[in-house]
């Protein structure tokens, strides 16, 4: 269970997220969606601990996430565009990820060969094309069996035949108890995999629930209608 | 240092040397080197010469290519801060990689060049060493420079206009103050200004050391007058010291209260 509370972010004098709360349940898929700059990526990288909160609280399983680092063992996550140090190879990467950890990746070996990456191990990553170097970051995202899992638009740049193994990926984990939250601008995705779904405007959370609930709330048949109704209310609610 | 820190400058520094930028680096010591050594005259003046151009050169390539590697990875820094480690072993682990690739590329190619030229004496050993402790200062501005300025383009410009005030702008500063203020007794002063250009007190160090006054800029005449003896060179490598402290820590605070 992830809890966000009260959370306000400034960066300079830009409020980015306005006392935003949140429960997140544990072994959901959670979507998160919203227009661009309106907090999604700021809320990931506080609950990552990469941006530190102007105030406001995260407790994950019951403890307070803080400076010290130790709560990330229980996180996995997969960036947008993920860059890697170009000199090393895969296995370097992933030997150094162990190390850093101080423990043996239980599922290292099976998702190299669920992504089809055994023949490139060797390969300097700065080769990697940018769909590999996806499948790479997925790898590293799900390699420690971490509780929970952050998602950053994780299909963007893979090839349909490797987002659906993804996909499939996302949801055996989350049937076996993984929470997983991810940022996606595709609606489909979404709706195929998410099981709560939260929405985000002006860094508040405007929705925050199941997508049927959603679409009974707004009285619309499709997801898109649904979320654009949401949007406008809340922009007439601010006025 | 944890075993974090390790893991993190072992892989570091492979990632580092690896870089064709730390190949053509020791390929240019390497080759002027040899030249100076073939066509330079003595090794005294050759060493006096690989002195000049490593006080111009080292700390330049050192700062820049710190400011620019740190910019590069600053994604993976995130993902990796997204693991369970400190931020204070991130950022020293990449002091201490990029600072130990630079200075080996440097202190591996001269030496090559010095042994083939059977030339490696204590002159151009005090040289070397130069080197490495300006590229440890310098990496250490670099990565400064990059964690407090956001934007890459006004990083890098920032990084080249330290290198030129410590490598020119300062000892021309500091001649227009003397010459202007030549009747009074600033010598006490003078050294105190002079002391906050780390390359002029590697340059001092260096000539105390060997005794090259001939070498001297302005700035290092004066501090030789002053700094003479065992306590000056105390004192200089004191300063030094703090020259690689000060940037580390300032640019530790910085990066942990960094948004990344």
């Amino acid at each position: 269970m992830i809890e966000i509370r009260s959370l306000v972010k400034f960066y300079g004098p830009r409020k980015v997220l306005n006392n935003l709360n949140l429960n997140i349940p544990k072994g959901s898929i959670t979507g998160i969606v919203g227009p661009n700059a309106c907090g999604k990526t700021s809320l990931i990288k506080c609950i990552l601990g990469l941006a530190v909160p102007t105030t406001g609280e995260i407790w994950i399983d019951g403890k307070k996430v803080d400076g010290l680092g130790e709560f990330r063992r229980k996180i996995g996550y997969m960036p947008q565009t993920p860059t890697f140090p170009g000199n090393l190879c895969l296995r370097e990467l992933l030997d150094m990820l162990e190390d850093l950890r101080g423990q043996t990746a239980p599922s290292r070996s099976d998702l190299i060969n669920y992504f089809a990456l055994e023949k490139i191990q060797n390969q300097p990553l700065e080769q990697l094309s940018g769909g590999t170097r996806q499948k790479v970051a997925a790898v590293i995202a799900f390699m420690f069996d971490a509780p929970i899992i952050i998602l950053d638009e994780p299909t963007v740049g893979l090839d349909p035949l490797t987002a659906v193994h993804f996909k499939d990926l996302v949801l055996r984990r989350a049937q076996q108890g993984t929470t997983v939250i991810f940022v996606s601008h595709i609606l489909t995705e979404i709706e195929k995999m998410a099981n709560e779904m939260v929405f985000i405007n002006d860094g508040e959370v405007v929705f925050s629930g199941s997508i049927p609930a959603l679409l009974q709330q707004t009285g619309a048949s499709e997801l898109d209608r649904a979320l654009i109704t949401l949007f406008e209310s809340h922009k007439e609610q601010r006025r | 240092m944890t075993k974090e820190f390790f893991s993190l400058v072992k892989y570091q520094l492979a990632n580092v040397v690896r870089a064709k930028w730390m190949l053509a680096y020791a390929l240019f010591f390497f080759f002027f080197t040899n030249a100076l050594l073939m066509f330079g005259g003595d090794s005294s003046k050759a060493a006096a010469s690989i002195l000049t151009i490593t006080l111009l050169i080292v700390p330049m390539i050192s700062i820049l290519y710190a400011t620019i590697y740190w910019y590069n990875s600053e994604s993976f820094t995130s993902l990796l801060l997204t693991q369970p480690l400190r931020r204070s072993s991130l950022f020293l682990s990449n002091w201490l990689s990029i600072s130990l690739g630079l200075s080996g590329s440097f202190a591996f190619s001269t030496i090559l060049a010095l042994l083939l030229n059977h030339s490696l004496d204590r002159s151009s050993l005090t040289v070397l060493i130069s080197g490495g402790v300006l590229t440890f200062i310098f990496v250490a501005l670099g990565l400064l420079t990059a964690v407090a300025i956001a934007d890459r383009m006004k990083g890098v410009g920032v990084a080249f206009v330290l290198w030129l005030y410590f490598s020119i702008l300062h000892d021309a500063l500091v001649f227009a103050v003397v010459s202007v203020l030549k009747d009074y007794p600033i010598e006490i002063p003078t050294m105190f200004l002079m002391a906050i250009n780390p390359i002029d007190l590697v340059r001092v160090q260096v000539l105390l050391t060997l005794d090259l006054a001939a070498m001297m800029g302005y700035t290092g005449k004066i501090l030789q007058d002053i700094l003479s003896g065992s306590w000056g060179l105390t004192l200089t490598m004191g300063a030094l010291i703090l020259w690689i402290l000060l940037p580390l820590l300032v640019g530790l605070r910085v990066f942990f209260r960094k948004d990344l």
